[in-house]
């Protein structure tokens, strides 16, 4: 008989998943240098955005999306995600570029919106990344928080996702 | 045994819907309905209708946009008086109270709106429909209208 050196805990490993549900993507756990931000980078019509990583509770693959009527353009519908119905936001146009076409690649990133989670698609993935504080834009009202410049010169745009999201807020 | 709802789901609008089976009255093959057509676009005879003044597209009245591509298969008579034609009929299933949600506050489109939650199937989603919530209320058929044969949908149990 197999005896392992620890038993095995569930209730610990439920309580980590529990963790990781309720906050952000627990990636990386190093604290970020001061005046540091660590970012989780996507792509929008070859352009690079971030949202900060914390803001981000997980990154699922798009499943069929189900057409509600009478919603705002931006808001596709809903999908059923491990069986929470969740709304799905394609906010492309907030940053002026044409609404998302689909494609192998695509995410959804979930985010908090007040007392909901919420998907919004993403072209692709990209890494996530340490940025300086980002240089403010004069358009306080923009859903852009600001522009930071990576070390291989990829310009990032970081989205107020609070900002873009609130344009959608439930009647 | 768990607490579970008996729900008809009707195709409208290319999608799958489900609606409380009490607040189905019958259900008519779009053939067997007659029809009133407004007098400038008849080209040859054709029947009168009696389904009601207006037509009652489920897909309209859900707030879908018109498509012409799609054609009725049936009309839908609700116990509140209300008819309402749809592009396809599905089966009646019971389903467990655990596979409904509430619909999300965004997706809630405001007052009036005849969703009122989702059932969770497979990987997808499936909008639930309340009939009385819909739209305005065609008239009857007459009693003269000849004696229209049900179809009686089948039943599954999940």
């Amino acid at each position: 008989m197999i005896r392992f050196s620890m038993p095995f805990d569930s209730e610990k490993l439920l309580s980590k998943a529990e963790s990781a549900a309720a906050g952000g993507l627990s990636a990386d756990q190093r604290t970020p240098s001061p005046g540091t931000s660590t970012v989780l980078t996507f792509y929008w019509d070859g352009e690079l955005y971030g949202l900060p990583i914390g803001e981000v509770r997980e990154i699922s693959k798009i499943g069929s999306i189900t057409p509600v009527p009478g919603l705002p353009a931006a808001l596709l519908g809903a999908m059923n995600l491990r069986g929470e119905v969740l709304p799905i936001f394609d906010l492309r146009p907030l940053v002026g570029l044409d609404p998302a076409r689909p494609s192998p690649a695509a995410r959804l990133l979930v985010v908090a919106h007040h007392a909901e989670r919420v998907g919004v698609l993403v072209d692709s993935i990209g890494d996530i990344n340490e940025v300086a504080a980002p240089e403010r834009l004069a358009n306080a009202a923009d859903v852009i928080l600001g522009r930071s410049v990576l070390p291989d010169g990829t310009l990032l745009n970081l989205l107020d996702i609070r900002r873009a999201l609130a344009t959608f807020n439930a009647t | 045994m768990s607490e579970a709802v008996e729900l008809l789901f009707v195709k409208a609008a290319g999608q799958t819907f489900g609606i409380p089976v009490e607040q189905v009255e019958r259900l008519v093959p779009i053939e067997q309905v007659e029809r009133l057509v407004p007098i400038e676009q008849v080209e040859r005879p054709v029947p009168i209708e009696r389904l009601g003044a207006k037509q009652g597209a489920l897909a309209a009245g859900l707030g879908f946009a018109p498509d012409t591509g799609r054609r009725a298969s049936h009309a839908l008579w609700s116990r509140g008086g209300t008819a309402w034609e749809i592009e396809g009929l599905g089966d009646i299933e019971i389903l467990p109270l655990e596979t409904l949600r509430r619909l999300p506050a965004l997706l809630r489109p405001g007052a009036g709106s005849a969703f009122w939650g989702a059932a969770v199937a497979g990987e997808g989603l499936i909008l639930l429909v309340d009939l009385d919530r819909l739209g305005s209320t065609p008239e009857s058929p007459t009693k003269d209208t000849p004696k229209k044969r049900t179809k009686k949908p089948k039943r599954s149990k999940t």
